[in-house]
């Protein structure tokens, strides 16, 4: 009865040290990721924006192509510029991966970022970089699909010389060419990070 | 100790050890803006307010709005306060803070930024900045303008901005 008890718990050891050691082994091979990931990967909504006299968007037409988007306005200064240039960065730093990679700017505020206006900032960050917009109604179908938030305020013209300004999600959602999001990457994270991420995602070659 | 315990202490070990040989590779993205800004030594008197790193950022096409980021130190014994800022690419100059509710990003025109004694402030991305409202021309890479920052005791000082891509 001892003998046989010992020998369990030497086998349950074993086992344990086992799955110890796998996890520990999982854990090296995939280190976390810097943004959040979707787990499982969650199909997205199709996003459809009029864009006024641009050309019209449709997120289905970009299957087959990974995808950045990112929910601002150009009269924003800092989170916007900021985050757009970090992902300029890592396009750059992707090499030839980029080109198969899109990037979305979606302007929330359609009253004063027209199709040009819109087309002009988001070329400046990279050729990958389009923005677009739409009716009211597309924008908050746009935020619904990715559990995304904006509010626009207008009860700051009398403080702020701005006349207004939008609060919006400062996440960057990574798409994968089955147009499932796969990541979402918070505001602030490192070219670095994003970067580190996308190779992951994206892979060298697939 | 029972052999439940030196189980687990054997299990928490073997991964404790694993996660530290594997440690190298992944490094956590810092928050937003908490970089390097440390770096740059204090320039000037030994006392009163001085700055460093005054930068802003290249403006994108059609863009019309624009941002200065700077640190300030306070090398002085009484607490200060940048309460606004003026400078001759804006049509409107105001002192700015962004902040970050639940992933939510807003930013708000706001009447002070404390620079207390024997510390400092940093206007850096994604907190404060001093926010140009309408400028005059797009701020060109490598461009460099004065800005006048307005402190509550320290008064006026005029520093210079260098336009950066980030
Ligand atoms: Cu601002």
């Amino acid at each position: 009865m001892r003998i046989e008890r010992r020998a369990r718990w030497k086998a349950a050891r074993l086992s344990a040290l086992t799955v110890g050691a796998v996890l520990a082994a999982a854990a090296c091979a995939s280190p976390a990721f810097h943004g959040v990931e979707a787990d499982p990967p969650t199909a997205v909504a199709d996003v459809g924006l009029s864009n006024g006299t641009g050309p019209a968007f449709r997120l289905s037409d970009r299957k087959g192509m990974w995808v950045l988007l990112f929910f601002g306005y150009t009269n924003c200064p800092d989170v916007c510029p900021l985050t757009l240039s970090h992902i300029g960065t890592v396009l750059r730093d992707l090499g030839p991966t980029a080109n198969r990679v899109a990037v979305v700017f979606v302007s929330v505020d359609p009253d004063r970022d027209t199709p040009d206006r819109l087309a002009q900032y988001a070329a400046s960050f990279g050729p990958q970089v389009i923005g677009v917009t739409g009716e009211r109604a597309e924008i908050d179908a746009a935020v619904e699909a990715f559990g995304a938030r904006y509010e626009l305020h207008t009860d700051e013209a009398a403080t702020s010389a701005a006349g207004y300004s939008v609060s919006h999600s400062g996440d960057i959602f990574v798409i994968d060419p089955e147009q499932r999001l796969r990541l979402t990457i918070p505001f602030g994270v490192a070219p670095d990070a994003i970067l580190s991420d996308l190779r992951r995602l994206i892979g060298p070659s697939g | 100790m029972s052999n439940r315990t030196l189980l687990t202490l054997g299990t928490l070990t073997i991964l404790a050890l694993t996660a530290a040989a594997c440690g190298g590779g992944s490094t956590d993205a810092p928050s937003a803006g908490e970089s390097a800004a440390n770096a740059t030594a204090p320039v000037g008197d030994s006392a009163g307010i001085t700055t460093a790193d005054v930068w802003a950022r290249k403006s994108p096409m059609a863009a019309t709005m624009g941002a200065v980021y700077l640190r300030i130190d306070n090398h002085g014994a009484v607490d200060d306060a940048l309460i606004g800022a003026a400078a001759a690419v804006a049509h409107t100059v105001e002192i700015h803070e962004t902040t970050n509710e639940g992933g939510v990003m807003s930013m708000a025109k706001v009447d002070a930024i404390p620079v207390p004694a024997g510390g400092s402030a940093e206007l850096k991305p994604g907190g404060y900045h001093v926010m140009l409202i309408d400028v005059t021309a797009p701020l060109k890479l490598g461009e460099r303008f004065p800005v006048t920052l307005q402190f509550e005791k320290a008064g006026m000082i005029t520093v210079e901005a260098e336009v950066r891509e980030e």
